[in-house]
């Protein structure tokens, strides 16, 4: 009797660890007006949830209880509770939202809005506008710095990374990077910002102190044209070693040593690779592949691909929790 | 939103694809090329337009052999893939669309894995029929919708043509043989203006069988690299 007993206990005490371990990731399917809810365990879509018109960038709220989806023909941000699998508010953003981050205290969301050529502030709590900035042209990539101190915004048609400083929202610097900017990254401590640029093929690291670019990150793929070489979302371990940046409809992901620059390994994805996130433990990390409608799950310490699973309509963005 | 881009001399807008109602009309002015993006889909949002590309989609003429595959360099097989009967033979039932996605997959799975000898070379040489097979259907189709892009951009043309002779026409003239011009001009534009929007109609289908091609083989590629050693 004991021995049933206590091994029914560990068996318990095996799911819920197991389950405390399990993580879940959120994609938003941009043509498919939908989020695709996928258990990370056992590598398959558990849920499809419809939201507002062209779902794109989405982020989590600070204690992962909800995710906020940049519904960009909708114009507006759509709050997804996490329990329920509802939309249960909309926030304002301004017009088309892309891309968006949250403050590190969770109460900020900082706006890319494409059509208006403005970084929009908003207060999550109160569910209002703050202010709005202006930047340059058509903006997208939203980086913050790990103290939340410094946002770096990057304009797709100004070919420009925007440094505004988050006490006065005022921009305070501009870089020129190379063509399209789509994406910024700080790396963890904070010292730079990795900036990838579609058209230009590259990613820019700067030092986000002098505001210089102290590196420019080239690809090369053997049998891939170079005009299919597209960088766009840029992930930086927690440990600052490792970077991974999505190259688009070259359909890899890119491996970079941090300290050296150098693309270790390019992995073969799913077609026009976009977004990137990590599972919180670091372990994985998830790339949207908008083209070949699935995702694609990627062992970070054996850097190889485990499974790519099919989900919505050109899937765009990704959360993890 | 549908957003239509219009370079400086291009006028004509695409009713079919700007998502406006039935009874837009072309109107009296004509495209010369419309570069028209509903979304920057397909990645349309990284490239310029080609200017004799009607699609919204990015022209890519050729695909990249690495962005399909990351197994054994293809280079030796793509000369060799020919004279291996069994893999021929595969390539030409997987390979044309009227056969699924997933039965061609399953097809794959299956040859592989009752295939004799080393099963990297011959995923290989099978990944090279089918790159070479649906890269050149790919180009087929694409030279195609060049010259539909190209026929539209004549008829277009002749529209503009008949709209300029009829305003030159005195609007009120009496003589017989003018007024049954201008009934003439106005039938003609009618009649091509019609045949301009069911053609445009047709267009955002024929645009996507490249993508669908594209989308196809990276599927199949996929297949064969599940089977690599």
């Amino acid at each position: 009797m004991n021995m049933i007993v206590r091994s029914a206990i560990v068996g318990a005490l095996g799911l819920i660890s197991a389950s405390a371990l399990a993580s879940t990731a959120y994609i938003s399917n941009e043509k498919g007006n939908t989020i695709s809810v996928v258990d990370l365990d056992r590598l398959e879509v558990t849920q499809t949830i419809r939201v507002g018109a062209r779902p794109r960038g989405i982020t989590l709220n600070k204690d992962k209880t909800l995710l906020y989806i940049c519904t960009s023909d909708a114009g507006h941000i759509e709050v997804l509770d996490l329990a329920s699998l509802k939309v249960v508010r909309t926030l304002p953003s301004g017009p088309d939202p892309e891309l968006f981050i949250l403050s590190p205290n969770g109460r900020r969301l900082y706006v890319a809005n494409e059509d208006n050529n403005m970084v929009t502030v908003l207060d999550v709590e109160r569910g209002a506008i703050e202010t709005q900035i202006p930047v340059g042209v058509e903006p997208e990539g939203m980086g913050l710095s790990p103290d939340g101190k410094w946002l770096v915004n990057t304009s797709e048609t100004t070919s420009m990374a925007h440094f505004i400083d988050t006490d006065t929202l005022k921009v305070v610097g501009s870089v020129l990077v190379d063509n399209r900017p789509r994406f910024a990254e700080f790396t963890p401590d904070g010292k730079q910002v990795w900036v990838s640029a579609e058209v230009g093929g590259t990613v820019s690291v700067i030092d986000a102190q002098t505001r210089k670019i102290v590196h420019k990150i080239g690809f090369e793929i053997p049998g891939v044209r170079k005009e299919a070489i597209q960088p766009v979302g840029v992930r930086i371990t927690a440990d600052g070693k490792t970077a991974f940046v999505a190259l688009g409809p070259a359909n890899r992901v890119a491996v970079i040593d941090t300290a050296t620059f150098k693309v270790e390994r390019y992995l073969l994805v799913g077609q026009r690779v976009w977004q990137l996130d990590f599972t919180p433990d670091q372990k994985l990390l998830v790339s949207t592949n908008g083209a070949s409608n699935d995702i694609s799950v990627i062992d970070v310490e054996k850097r190889k691909v485990i499974k790519s699973i099919t989900v919505g309509e050109m899937p765009w963005g990704v959360a993890i929790r | 939103m549908a957003r239509v881009i219009l370079s400086g001399r291009d006028f004509l807008y695409l009713p079919s694809l700007a998502g406006e109602g039935k009874g837009a009309r072309i109107g009296l002015a004509c495209l010369i090329f419309c570069a028209v993006t509903i979304s920057p889909w397909h990645g349309a949002h990284a490239q310029t337009k080609a200017a004799d590309w009607p699609c919204i989609q990015v022209l890519q003429p050729e695909l990249s052999v690495g962005a399909m595959w990351s197994g054994p360099d293809p280079t030796a097989a793509a000369a060799t893939w020919r004279e291996v009967p069994a893999v021929m033979e595969l390539v030409r039932r997987v390979a044309p669309r009227r056969v699924s996605v997933e039965e061609a997959s399953g097809e794959v799975h299956r040859f592989l894995a009752a295939a004799p000898g080393d099963r990297n070379v011959i995923a290989t040489q099978v990944f090279a029929g089918l790159f070479e097979s649906l890269n050149a259907e790919r180009s087929a189709i694409i030279r195609g919708i060049r010259r539909y892009g190209a026929r539209q951009a004549v008829l277009t043309e002749r529209i503009e043509t008949a709209r300029r002779d009829r305003d030159a026409l005195d609007r009120d003239a009496t003589d017989p043989k003018v007024r049954e011009r201008r009934v003439e001009l106005e039938a003609q534009m009618t009649w091509d203006t019609r045949i301009f929007e069911d053609r445009e109609r047709l267009l955002p289908v024929i645009c996507e069988q490249p993508v669908l091609v594209e989308r196809r083989l990276f599927a199949l590629s996929r297949a064969l690299a599940e089977e690599l050693n």
